[in-house]
C-alpha cells in the first residue's frame, strides 16, 4: 500500500527520476516514485523478440503503427529504470565543437554551457563507469560491420573532399569492463534489457542507492493526471496490474492519489507534455503555447544496405552500436547498428532499391529471398543529426498522446551522401519507410515542456506552479547530435544542485 | 507461487482443456464420429473452422512463401501466433476468410486456398488495401501479414526464420566457452 501523503513524488524513473529520486532521498525527504512499468531485474530479461515480450519492456506511441499510417513513431523503454533499462548503454556528450558552433546551441539558456554541464557530466560517468571500450577493457572493441562502416564513411568523404575532418572512433559506453565480475559479453542484446547485469542502467546504479536511501519506487502505476492541492499538488494515479499490455495508454479512471508538497514530472517526452497537458486545467495558469510543440526526433534515421560479396560485415556480432563517425564543426553523427531481424523485417518497414518495383509491398518471395542471410551482408547505419523540432502531439479524447508533424519536415542531407556512398560500393541500398511512406520512427525524442518557454530553466519548475518540476528530456531546447541520455542525467544532476540549495 | 500458476494457465489454454474435457465427455456421451463435420472441425482447431485455419495460414504461406532455399511461414507456425489474441487478429478471422473467398470466387470462381502462388499474392495485395467493406478490413490483413513475418523473422516459436536471415542467436557463449582464466 502506498502512502497518502510524501515530500516529494516523482512520476517516471528514467535518467532524470532516478537521479531526482536519489539526491532528494539523500537529502532527508520522503519521496514516492510512480512508475508505470514493471521492475526487472537481469533475471527476468530474456534474449527473444517475441512480442508479448517486447510490449511490457517498451512502449510505442502510436501504438498501432503496424496498422495505420503515422508520420512518426516513437519507441521508449518501461519498467523501473525507464529507458536506461533498453539503452545500447551509449553514453555520449555533446560535441563541444559543435555546441560553440551551431547557431541553435546558442539559443539554450544561459547555464547550459559546456562548460556549466562538464563538471555534471564527469560525475554521472563517473558513476555509470563510462569509458571508451579498447583491447584491455572488451572483448571486442570493435566489431566486424564497424570496419566496413569505417570504409563508408570515408567513402562519404571523399566525395566531400575532405576526409581529414573526419572523426571515426569507438563510442562512450557505460558498461562493465572485462576484468568486473558481471562483464559484457558484447551480446548485442542490450535493447531487450542486459541479462548479464553488465549494462550500467538505473536500475543497477542510481536506483539501489536511493532506495536505501529511503525512496519508495511504486511500480505499475501511471499518473494520469496532477492538481493543485493544499500548499502542493495531488497525484492521481492507477494501477496497471490488471492490464495486458498497451498500458501506457489511459484506459480508465484514477484509482487513487497521493499528495506532495513537490511533485517532478520525469516521465520523458511525449508522456510528459501530455501529463501536463490533461493537468493544466487544475493547475495555475502557465505558459501553455508551446507545450507538446517543437519536439524533435532528434533527427534519428536509418539507412541500410546489403553489402555486395563476402565484405564480412556480421551485422549481429558484438555491441548494438559501437562506433562514431562524424565531421568536426558538422551538427550529425554516424554510427553502425544492430537490430536483431525482427526490427528491419517488420517493424521498421523498409526493402531494397532491387526491389523497388515492389516496394510498396513488404512481404512475399523476392521480399524474402533478399533477405536470405542477410544477417552477414545487411550493414545499417544510424544517423542522428539537428532536425527542425517539428514534431507536435496533441491528445486525444481520452487523454492519450496522438503525434503530428509538419509537412516542411526535411532530413539530414547526410541521409542521402550516404546513400550514395553506399551505391559507389555496388551495394543493395535499402528503401526505408521514411522514402515510401515518409513515416519517421525515433527513439529520441526530445522537447515539449523546453525549458524557458514552459519552464524555468534554473530549476525546471513549471511558470507560475511552484514546487512542480520537469526533469527529462522533454526539457531540453533542441536535438542534440548524440543520443540525449547523458545530457539528460547530466542537466538531472546539475538542476537538483539548484532545487536543494 | 500462485501468480506463476495463474500466469501459466492463460484463457486459451482453459479454453483449450475446456474443449478437451468436452470431447471426451461428449465422445463418451455419443461418440465423435456421430457429430456434424463442422463441428469436429470447431472442437478439434480452436473455435475455427479447418478452411478458416487453411485459409489463414495460406496468407501466411503467401507472405512468406518457402522457398529452394528455405522454409516459410507455415513451418515458422504462424497460424499458432495468429490465432492467439494477444495479437487482436483472431476475432476477425472469420471476416478475413468470407471477404477473400468472395472476392476470390467473383474473380477466379475460386477459393482462395486453391489459386496457385501469384493469384493469391494479387489478391492479397489487393486485399491488404481494399478488404472488407470501404477498406474495413485492411488492417485486420495487414496485421494479419505482420504477424506472419514476426513468427518468420522474429523467430517466436521456433528458429526456422531466424536461421534462414543468419541471425546467430547465442554466438555470445563462444567467447564465455573458451573463457577468461
Amino acid at each position: 500500500m502506498l502512502p497518502k501523503y510524501a515530500d516529494v513524488v516523482i512520476i517516471g524513473s528514467g535518467f532524470g527520476g532516478s537521479i531526482a529520486a536519489l539526491r532528494f532521498a539523500q537529502s532527508d525527504k520522503k519521496v514516492v516514485v510512480l512508475e508505470m512499468g514493471e521492475r526487472w531485474s537481469k533475471h527476468d530479461f530474456e534474449h527473444t523478440q517475441d512480442p508479448q515480450y517486447i510490449y511490457r519492456l517498451y512502449r510505442d506511441y502510436p501504438s498501432d503503427y503496424l496498422i495505420k499510417p503515422s508520420p512518426v513513431v516513437i519507441t521508449q523503454g518501461m519498467g523501473v529504470g525507464g529507458t536506461s533499462l533498453v539503452y545500447c548503454g551509449i553514453l555520449e556528450r555533446i560535441p563541444e565543437d559543435v555546441w560553440e558552433n551551431h547557431p541553435v546551441f546558442a539559443k539554450w539558456p544561459a547555464g547550459y554551457s559546456p562548460d556549466d554541464l562538464s563538471e555534471y557530466y564527469e560525475k554521472v560517468e563517473e558513476k555509470l563507469n563510462v569509458h571508451e571500450p579498447d583491447e584491455e577493457t572488451s572483448i571486442m572493441p570493435i566489431p566486424p560491420r564497424a570496419r566496413v562502416m569505417d570504409d563508408v564513411c570515408k567513402n562519404m568523404g571523399k566525395t566531400d573532399q575532405d576526409t581529414e575532418d573526419l572523426i571515426i572512433r569507438n563510442l562512450n559506453v557505460g558498461i562493465e569492463p572485462k576484468q568486473s565480475e558481471d562483464y559484457c559479453r558484447e551480446c548485442g542484446w542490450c535493447t531487450m534489457g542486459c541479462t548479464f547485469g553488465a549494462k550500467n542502467d538505473m536500475a543497477r546504479t542510481y536506483i539501489p542507492e536511493a532506495e536505501k536511501a529511503g525512496a519508495i519506487f511504486a511500480e505499475r502505476c501511471k499518473a494520469m493526471f496532477i492538481t493543485k492541492a493544499f500548499r502542493g499538488y495531488r497525484v492521481y494515479y492507477r494501477s496497471t496490474t490488471s492490464i495486458d499490455h498497451d498500458y501506457h495508454l489511459v484506459t480508465g479512471w484514477p484509482l487513487d492519489s497521493i499528495w506532495a508538497r513537490r511533485v517532478v514530472i520525469a516521465a520523458g517526452c511525449p508522456e510528459s507534455p501530455a501529463l501536463l497537458m490533461r493537468s493544466r486545467r487544475f493547475l495555475n495558469r502557465f505558459p501553455d503555447k508551446d507545450l507538446g510543440q517543437g519536439i524533435s526526433g532528434n533527427g534519428d534515421i536509418p539507412v541500410g544496405a546489403i553489402m555486395p560479396g563476402d565484405t564480412g560485415v556480421n551485422t549481429f556480432k558484438g555491441r548494438p552500436m559501437s562506433r562514431i563517425c562524424r565531421k568536426k564543426n558538422d551538427d550529425f553523427i554516424i554510427v553502425d547498428m544492430h537490430a536483431p531481424p525482427i526490427g528491419p523485417a517488420v517493424k521498421y518497414r523498409g526493402t531494397f532499391e532491387s526491389l523497388r518495383e515492389e516496394a510498396a509491398q513488404f512481404w512475399g518471395e523476392k521480399y524474402k529471398l533478399t533477405l536470405k542471410n542477410y544477417g552477414k551482408r545487411l550493414l545499417i547505419l544510424a544517423v542522428i543529426s539537428m532536425d527542425e523540432g517539428n514534431i507536435t502531439i496533441k491528445l486525444d479524447a481520452n487523454g492519450n498522446v496522438v503525434i503530428r508533424r509538419s509537412s516542411s519536415y526535411t532530413i539530414s542531407e547526410v541521409y542521402e551522401k550516404l546513400k550514395d556512398a553506399f551505391r559507389e560500393m555496388k551495394a543493395d541500398v535499402g528503401v526505408t519507410d521514411y522514402d515510401l511512406t515518409g513515416r519517421l520512427y525515433t527513439a529520441h525524442p526530445i522537447g515539449g515542456c523546453k525549458m524557458g518557454s514552459v519552464v524555468d530553466p534554473k530549476t525546471l519548475e513549471v511558470y507560475n506552479n511552484p514546487g512542480l518540476h520537469v526533469i527529462d528530456a522533454s526539457v531540453l531546447p533542441s536535438a542534440t547530435v548524440v543520443g540525449p541520455a547523458l545530457t539528460v542525467a547530466a542537466v538531472a544532476e546539475k538542476v537538483m544542485d539548484e532545487i536543494l540549495r | 507461487m500462485l501468480e506463476k500458476l495463474i500466469k501459466k494457465i492463460t484463457r486459451r489454454d482453459f479454453l483449450k482443456k475446456a474443449g478437451k474435457g468436452g470431447i471426451i465427455i461428449g465422445g463418451a456421451a455419443m461418440g465423435i464420429g456421430t457429430l456434424p463435420k463442422a463441428a469436429q472441425s470447431w472442437i478439434t482447431s480452436d473455435c475455427f473452422t479447418a478452411h478458416q485455419k487453411k485459409t489463414i495460414e495460406c496468407i501466411a504461406d503467401t507472405a512468406v512463401p518457402p522457398t529452394s532455399d528455405g522454409p516459410g511461414a507455415i513451418d515458422a507456425r504462424a497460424w499458432e501466433l495468429i490465432k492467439d489474441p494477444f495479437y487482436e487478429v483472431s476475432r476477425f478471422i472469420p471476416y478475413i476468410t468470407w471477404d477473400i473467398d468472395t472476392f476470390c470466387y467473383r474473380r477466379y470462381r475460386m477459393r482462395f486456398i486453391d489459386l496457385d502462388y501469384e493469384e493469391r499474392e494479387q489478391v492479397l495485395l489487393d486485399r491488404e488495401v481494399r478488404g472488407g467493406l470501404w477498406g474495413t478490413l485492411a488492417p485486420a490483413y495487414r496485421m494479419t501479414i505482420n504477424v506472419a513475418k514476426i513468427a518468420f523473422f522474429g523467430g517466436v516459436i521456433n528458429r526456422v526464420g531466424t536461421d534462414y536471415v543468419g541471425f546467430p542467436y547465442e554466438w555470445w557463449r563462444e567467447p564465455l566457452k573458451k573463457g577468461r582464466g
